[in-house]
């Protein structure tokens, strides 16, 4: 292979490495969370899959070492200076996600606590939840005789009561 | 939303029963306690003892006893602000509430997280005076409460509302009741003072004329009667020992003994044959098939075959059953009551005893 055809294709892959992290930034920027969990783990990790790309050219050509170091350094200075912005962002987004999750645990307890209440009101108006599901009315069904019998009973304690003998 | 706790109290003049839903089912005698100096006071740690502690330490106590004859110890002429009533109704207040801190005991929470709902059993023929006074008492310790006949409530809790005859032998009285589907009239029950107390005095007298030097209290003689109580012709014979001089000296007290059980039977058994023969004649033979025997007098050994045997003699014929759980039976069914009582009755409840 061509030494100078190496070379300029050496270069250019920095300068477009270049370019191409210049408009990362921006995508980063609006992509969220997956890239920058990708990027919050480290220069190394971001560095790792151009280290595969050139390994090949270090082998045969020793000289594109400089230039493939040059684009690489230069793009971990990018790439630090972007994770400290892209670490903000981080912020802002751990921020927005722990008032999501606060208003989401606040509106969950709010609704948990009105089908409680709820579900108080039905109980005590004699119906709940049956074992095999659906709803049934509250205890044993009464007789009309032992209805008989607890009306009376009701009826000689308001005698009680309103007596003032 | 609270817990609702639902309680039936048999309010005994010997024993005072509890059973709640949640499981507690216990009693305590009934009485109560006060230290009679700051001695005793330091050596118990609390100004109320209770039940059989009280019964056991009374030498040190002061005991008062809230209820005679299974009624609160007022009388109809008692002035509501005298010592007595006071007293009566203090006593009477402790004692329930002790009851119903003992039923609360398993909860884990505080009182205020429930709502205590009583049914309270009253013996059959007690004033309106008396029930009055216990509704008072209980409902500063109950959130909603009622009173009821001790015999109905036997009855509820046995499932006997109609055709059954109940017999509820108490230390203070004996209640008896018929049941014929409705709420049982002034006309279809009978009370009669002749009951475990009765018992206790007779053969305490019997045993002071033929043993006159031994020494011996009534409730001595109590604790030897619910051993051995009988009036089994068959029995084995019963041997005791008391004091003479000091020195333990041993008795054959079995014919006393039953004596002393049998003289609450003839009460019992024209009560009976009273409440079958006012009966509709069609209806008679349902109650002779259905006389049920409740109350700790109840296992008095051969009571029920005496019982049928007079009814076989002056009736014709009868049977008689004797409750499972003769000390439990009026609790049990006042539980019964208490729990399959509407939310809406106690409401109706609750609404008049505000305005009362």
């Amino acid at each position: 292979m061509d030494k100078t055809f190496v070379l300029e294709k050496v270069s250019a892959g920095a300068a477009v490495l270049d370019r191409t992290l210049d408009y990362s930034y921006a995508s980063v920027e609006y992509a969220g969370l997956v890239l920058y969990s990708y990027i919050k783990r480290g220069g190394q990790t971001a560095l790792e899959p151009l280290v595969k790309i050139t390994s090949p050219a270090w082998s045969t050509v020793g000289s594109m070492y400089d230039l493939t170091a040059q684009g690489v350094r230069s793009g971990i200075k990018k790439l630090s200076f972007r994770g400290k912005e892209i670490t903000k962002i981080g912020q802002r987004l751990d921020l927005i996600d722990k008032i999501l999750a606060e208003l989401e645990v606040s509106a969950l307890k709010e609704t948990l606590a009105n089908l409680e209440q709820r579900l108080a009101y039905i109980e005590q108006h004699g119906i709940v939840a049956s074992k095999e599901g659906g709803l049934q009315l509250k205890g044993k069904k009464l007789s009309e005789d032992k209805i008989m019998f607890l009306r009376a009973i009701v009826k000689e304690n308001i005698n009680l009561l309103e007596d003032n003998k | 939303m609270k817990k609702v706790i639902n309680i039936g109290i048999d309010l005994g003049t010997s024993r005072s029963v509890i059973s709640a839903d949640n499981g507690v089912r216990t009693f305590l005698g009934s009485i109560v306690g006060y230290p009679k100096d700051a001695v005793s006071l330091k050596l118990f740690g609390r100004d109320i003892i209770f039940g059989e502690e009280a019964l056991r330490n009374r030498v040190s106590l002061n005991i008062f006893r809230p209820f005679e004859n299974g009624m609160l110890k007022i009388s109809q002429t008692m002035d509501e602000k005298s010592k007595e009533y006071q007293k009566a109704v203090e006593t009477a207040k402790l004692l329930l509430g002790r009851l119903i801190e003992l039923a609360l005991d398993e909860e884990a929470g505080n009182r205020d997280d429930f709502i205590v709902r009583g049914v309270i059993g009253a013996p059959a023929m007690a004033s309106r005076k008396n029930k009055k006074a216990l509704l008072e008492i209980a409902k500063d310790l109950l959130d909603d409460v009622m009173i009821v006949s001790e015999p109905f409530a036997v009855a509820y809790g046995l499932k006997l509302l109609t055709s059954a005859l109940i017999v509820d032998i108490g230390a203070g009285t004996v209640d008896l009741c018929r049941m014929h589907g409705t709420m049982p009239a002034d006309e279809d029950q009978v009370t009669s003072t002749k009951a475990g107390d009765y018992v206790d005095q007779v053969f305490y007298e019997l045993l002071k004329k033929k043993y006159p030097d031994a020494t011996l209290t009534v409730n001595m003689v109590r604790m030897i009667k619910e051993e051995n109580s009988t009036i089994s012709k068959h029995g084995e014979a019963i041997f005791i020992e008391l004091p003479v001089k000091g020195k333990p000296v041993k008795y054959d007290v079995t014919e006393d003994l039953k004596e002393a059980c049998s003289c609450i039977v003839p009460d019992i058994a024209n009560g009976i044959q009273h409440l079958v023969a006012s009966f509709d004649p069609e209806f008679q033979k349902d109650l002779k098939d259905n006389v049920i025997l409740a109350g700790g007098g109840s296992q008095i050994v051969g009571l029920k075959k005496v019982i049928e045997e007079y009814m076989q003699a002056n009736l014709g014929y009868g049977k008689v059953y004797k409750v499972e759980e003769p000390l439990y039976a009026g609790a049990n069914g006042a539980l019964f009551l208490c729990k399959d009582m509407p939310d809406e009755y106690w409401q109706q409840i609750k609404v008049r005893a505000k305005k009362a």
